[in-house]
């Protein structure tokens, strides 16, 4: 018993080292095919795709408004069913109200609107008169969001029907304008459809689950976020006011929705993510916080809720807070995304959700302030970003996690 | 006999393998692309660089190392400033900066300063164009997997300056050897200080990214894209070819001098735009710049459609507007870019680099480009214009209650825009790109 006769042990070695061959040339196969196809970013504002995510649309009186552009980017005319996602807080409470248009676009056709103002269908309006921007086919009604508007702005490609289809001929970019003439532009993102599955099953129901490792509908969300940012209150001058030296602070922010959307029940989706922080020195530091569902918010109010005006010398959460004039803003630097405590100019942040929430599509902006904080501007860019959410987790427990966008039947 | 079962065995193993590694990574990539604005990558592409001290504006660079390993990286500033007469004369953008010098016209210039440093495990480093960065934040001290920062980086060697920023991920244990990792990722961000105002914008370095072991034997020439490709990406189902630098890039833009009105209808900006082009290849090793044809075709909102072009060598940034007409606001108002030709407000146009001519065997003459753009929102007034602005690119309408030029072409004849302080604010946008060619790029190194 358990003794292999020579021929027996010559045809076990032989079955062992045969599989150990095709594993290891399924290796090499991978490696030489696998690398390049896995690298590739599945959620991207570098090219046009079936779902346009614009994460961050404002509109406040004396703030900022948002000027939406949106394109077809194909020779065939395109459909896209919009969803304005109303999340300004409503007794302390994100609300989640959502406003659904249609927009219909020409071949290779461009179009723009105002967040504030949105976009009437009026054939004679013209570009002479600045108050009515609208010359051009009016690619549909679209309805203006209300004053102290916040949150995103989805597009979903749909057919003649509404029914979704993965034609990817979408692209976008939106532009925050603040009433005194700052700007921030950033593109949108697109989510690009597997074509061949995008309308599969229920069509209400949309299955991002594309990745090189499964045939899905829609590409997978990112795993991992990367953020290059400046520190905030670092200073990009050294210059003096009044004899005080005056930096020029700069605060990194960061706008972040969920992937996972029901726009048909209205079911606000939480995600908990963790960030780790690495600063020139590379030292680490980390923390987390919960997106329910949308969050825009200084990275140093992450960790840190009450922070110190630098003139007045109060406490405060934020400049609101602080009544000592224009230089006078509230500080925080016990966070760890501020210059206190990373003691560098600029760090490198990663951003991944936990266990098996759903991944997170993300903004980051930028505020620089002048000397003695008379001015500011902002900058908004899109985050890099690594992995796919649906891979990572397929060997976790429960996993793979697939985020869905549920969007209303019709009736 | 036995030859010929072990054949049948081997076709049998080798179907069997592919069945099986085909049905672990059926890969579904809608689109394998060489290149990204949000993926760490092997080489990256930083366009968007400008000096100039006496105006107050700097750039601060950005570049992290992503991976957990010591990263070695050469990097390559490369000036693309004109001058009066070529080099060594006073700085210049067009003929008429060379007004002061009779008979010397403004050249184009293309110089290149290089310089090498590590990064160490996750390190995020960031320095200012104008002053560098003489000593790195470990030079000294070791991090905490005992890595040191090595090399140093110098100032732009010019002010004012305008130009790019090649940086090349290394192999660490041969230097002169490019490395097939995609660890380096990077932004810039262009900042200007007037007085008491400020002006910032910000956009990620274009990454090209390293093939896993697609390295060749020649080191210091890489091929991006095309039969041999090193970096970009194989093809994915539908492509027929090795992926480099796109193939068109697809720009959303107003059009020049378009008044954008925000704010429900309370506050009107005016809108220009800059696009910034530089070759995807370039050699380094001889300092030849590349060049390119550009093909445009111009969509407005009425899905008409335009066309123009225009040819680059190795940097070219320029207004919108002036890529059909002289540089300057002279004939702006006859441009395909304008406002008030294309009769809406903004537009997408499609820039595609022209390939060829096909006059060496190997394939790289693609003449891929990389794109940037930049707008710029009006602060400024129309001098004796009341009620604001009313353009000669604009015609005179019914203003809108708060009004804005950011140069004079958006002011009527004879009018000059003025602003207190900053003429406009401006932000800046990676652009986007479809598709690839078949030929690729190279960058040659020294």
């Amino acid at each position: 018993m358990g003794r292999y006769t020579a021929k027996e042990r010559r045809r076990v070695m032989s079955k062992a080292l045969g599989m150990r061959f095709v594993w290891g040339l399924c290796g090499v196969l991978a490696g030489v095919f696998g690398f390049a196809l896995t690298a590739q970013a599945e959620v991207t504002p570098d090219t046009s795709g079936s779902i346009m995510v614009y994460p961050k649309v404002v509109y406040s009186d004396g703030g900022r408004d948002t000027v939406i552009q949106l394109s077809n980017t194909s020779n065939n005319v395109v459909y896209a069913h919009c969803f304005y996602l109303n999340a300004s807080l409503l007794n302390g409470r994100r609300r989640w109200d959502v406003t659904d248009f249609r927009v219909v676009l020409t071949k290779q056709q461009p179009t723009h609107w105002v967040a504030s103002q949105g976009r009437q269908v009026n054939n004679s309006d013209n570009f002479t008169d600045p108050v009515q921007d609208g010359a051009g086919l009016d690619p549909g009604a679209i309805p203006p969001v209300e004053e102290g508007f916040e949150g995103e702005l989805k597009c979903v490609q749909v057919d003649a029907s509404g029914t979704p289809f993965g034609g990817n001929n979408l692209k976008g970019e939106a532009v925050l304008v603040s009433d005194e003439g700052d700007v921030a532009k950033y593109n949108a993102l697109a989510i690009t459809a597997n074509p061949d599955l995008a309308s599969d099953g229920d069509p209400e129901e949309l299955l991002l689950n594309n990745t090189a490792l499964n045939d899905g509908e829609y590409n997978s969300c990112p795993n991992t976020i990367l953020i290059d940012h400046f520190a905030d209150g670092a200073g990009a001058c050294d210059v003096e006011v009044e004899g005080e030296p005056s930096p020029c602070p700069i605060r990194p922010y960061i706008t972040v929705v969920p992937c996972q959307q029901d726009f048909e029940n209205l079911i606000p989706e939480r995600v908990t993510v963790q960030f780790l922080v690495t600063n020139e020195f590379e030292n680490n530091f980390s923390t987390s916080t919960t997106v329910d569902c949308w969050l825009s918010t200084r990275m140093a109010d992450i960790d840190v809720g009450t922070g110190t005006c630098s003139v007045s010398g109060g406490p405060c959460a934020g400049d609101a807070n602080c009544a000592g004039g224009a230089g006078d803003l509230c500080s925080k630097p016990a966070s760890i995304f501020s210059f206190g405590v990373l003691g560098t100019d600029t760090a490198f942040t990663t951003m991944q959700p936990v266990d098996l929430h759903g991944g997170v599509i993300a903004i980051g902006e930028e505020q620089h302030f002048a000397a003695g904080a008379t001015d500011s501007a902002w900058t908004a860019w899109n985050l890099h970003q690594s992995g796919t959410r649906y891979d990572a987790t397929i060997d976790t427990e429960g996993g793979p996690r697939i985020d869905r966008i549920r969007i209303p039947m019709p009736f | 006999m036995s030859t010929k079962m072990g054949f049948w065995r081997s076709a049998l193993v080798s179907t069997a393998v592919l069945l099986v590694c085909g049905s672990a990574a059926s890969a579904r990539i809608i689109e394998a692309k060489g290149i990204s604005t949000v993926e760490s990558g092997a080489i990256l592409v930083y366009i968007d660089l400008e000096l100039d001290t006496a105006n107050g504006i700097d750039t601060r660079i950005q570049l992290t190392n992503t991976s957990d390993f010591l990263t070695r990286v050469d990097c390559y500033l490369i000036n693309a400033n004109g001058h009066c007469g070529g080099e060594g004369g006073p700085v210049c953008s067009t003929d008429a900066d060379c007004s002061a010098f009779p008979g010397l016209r403004c050249l184009p210039g293309w110089a290149k300063t290089d310089f090498r440093l590590t990064l160490t495990k996750r390190q995020p480093i960031s320095w200012s164009l104008g002053n560098g960065l003489s000593r790195l934040p470990l030079a000294d001290s070791p991090g905490q997997a005992n890595q040191f920062n090595e090399g140093s980086i110098p100032p732009a060697p010019e002010d004012p300056f305008i130009g790019e920023l090649r940086c090349i991920q290394m192999d660490v244990g041969d230097a002169d050897r490019p490395s097939d990792r995609n660890d380096l990722k990077g932004e810039s961000t262009v900042v200007t200080i007037v007085d008491e105002q400020i002006d910032a914008r910000k956009s990620n370095a274009i990454a090209i990214k390293a093939i896993e072991g697609a390295q060749d034997g020649t080191p210091n020439v890489l091929n991006i894209g095309g039969p041999e490709a090193e970096y970009g990406a194989f093809p994915a189902d539908g492509q027929d070819s090795n992926v480099g630098c796109p193939n068109i890039w697809t720009l959303n833009h107003f059009f020049e001098g378009a008044q954008v009105v925000t704010h429900q209808n309370t506050n009107a900006r005016s809108v220009t735009s800059k696009m910034t082009v530089v070759p995807c290849g370039a050699d380094l090793l001889t300092d030849i710049p590349g060049s390119a044809t550009l093909q445009f075709l111009i969509y407005n909102e009425f899905e008409q459609r335009f066309s123009t072009s225009t040819r680059i060598d190795c940097y070219r940034e320029v207004r919108l507007a002036d890529i059909d007409t002289r540089p300057g606001i002279d004939g702006d108002r006859q441009s395909i870019f304008s406002v008030g030709t294309q009769g809406t407000l903004t537009g997408m146009s499609r820039v595609r680099s022209v390939s060829g001519p096909a006059d060496n065997d190997d394939n790289y003459d693609g003449n891929g480009v990389l794109l940037h753009l930049e707008e710029q929102w009006g602060l400024g007034t129309c001098l004796g214009v009341a009620g604001g602005v009313c353009g000669d690119n604009h015609g005179c309408g019914p203003m809108a209650p708060t009004a804005s030029c950011s140069a004079d072409s958006d002011c009527p004849v004879g009018s000059a825009c003025v602003a207190d302080g900053l003429p406009y604010k401006t932000t800046a946008a990676n652009v986007q790109f479809q598709g690839s060619r078949s030929q690729g790029d190279q960058i040659i190194l020294p």
